[in-house]
């Protein structure tokens, strides 16, 4: 029973991998609205420890209004 | 208690442009039997479970506490695991033939999705745009300097402006000062620099002023009916299709 459920674990893993990494390069085509928003709320956290709208290290980053959740934005300073 | 609202499990994201679905929110619907399996089976047999699926829940509360007053959900993205734990418990009790069932709906639900992200919709329409806007980005970080405003229209999109600013790395201290407004949720951004986004009132002609606009706009936009204008630059998107022309108005040729 261990053994069938170690292969279809690893069946699962394949083929997530199979999806995450096939023509990787081609898809997505661009970076999503999301993915800029993000991106810009970094870029103006490391010029001036603000975020996009002068909140100096907010806890949630309004970004275009939609509230994004800190731990991306944060974790791009790295 | 708010927090635990069911309308989680059938939030849904972005519209689909081209077949008219929605996504599928943070889970699959069909997931939704065997939930239900795993919460009675807690509920009746696996009492001591609790503690775990306790912590589970907790854990997921605490960002969504320190974010409460905002209206994202993905605040409530570590509400997930609890859920996916009754998932999976549920699942491992459920009777053979239901499982088989379920699986087979599973495969019919994942085919679906496949069938439109394989044939149906070979770039996401949101992709699409994002990757015209890119292309935007550098044409206009080319022109801008040359032209006291750029009038850019919402015609193919409604919100260029998250794409300019991230690709045209424009300084975030000059953007603080001009943003005064207060916010509401999903707030459009209309001008930064000298670039000015849709706000069509304030479209004047004027040879110093650089235009891009659609092509069905050169056509239907009475402002630019007879004009003589030069087309400084023309961005296409993924299959070829002009969607953005840059015009300048040429007054000279246009005096009688």
């Amino acid at each position: 029973m261990l053994n069938k459920n170690k292969i279809i674990l690893g069946l699962i893993l394949i083929i997530g991998i199979f999806f995450r990494f096939y023509k990787l390069a081609e898809y997505p085509v661009s970076l999503s609205i999301d993915e800029v928003a993000i991106g810009y709320n970094t870029y103006s956290l490391l010029k001036t420890g603000n975020d996009e709208y002068g909140i100096p290290h907010p806890l949630a980053f309004k970004s275009v209004g939609d509230y994004k959740s800190p731990l991306l934005i944060y974790q791009k300073l790295e | 208690m708010r927090y635990f609202n069911p309308r989680l499990y059938f939030s849904s994201g972005d519209g689909n442009f081209l077949n008219g679905l929605t996504n599928f929110g943070p889970l699959l619907l069909i997931f939704i039997l065997p939930f239900f399996r795993g919460l009675k089976n807690l509920f009746i047999n696996k009492r001591e479970l609790f503690n775990y699926l306790a912590f589970l829940i907790v854990f997921a509360i605490i960002p969504a506490v320190f974010t409460y007053p905002f209206p994202a959900l993905s605040k409530s993205i570590f509400i997930i695991f609890p859920i996916v734990f009754v998932i999976a418990y549920g699942m491992d009790k459920l009777n053979r033939k239901i499982l088989i069932g379920f699986v087979l709906l599973l495969i019919i639900n994942v085919s679906v999705v496949l069938y439109d992200a394989v044939n149906k919709e070979p770039y996401r329409d949101l992709e699409q745009r994002m990757y015209s806007y890119r292309d935007l980005a550098r044409e206009v970080t080319l022109h801008k300097d040359s032209y006291n405003k750029v009038f850019i229209t919402n015609s193919y999109g409604s919100d260029p402006s998250p794409s300019l600013l991230f690709y045209m790395n424009i300084n975030p201290a000059s953007y603080h000062r001009n943003e005064t407004k207060p916010l509401v949720y999903r707030n459009y951004i209309n001008q930064f620099d000298n670039i000015i986004i849709d706000q069509k009132e304030k479209w004047i002609l004027d040879r110093n002023y650089l235009y891009i606009i659609t092509p069905d706009e050169l056509e239907s936009n009475p402002l630019f009916y007879g004009i003589d204008y030069k087309i400084k630059s023309r961005i296409v998107d993924l299959s070829g299709k002009e969607i953005y022309l840059f015009i300048e108005y040429l007054p000279k040729t246009n005096v009688k």
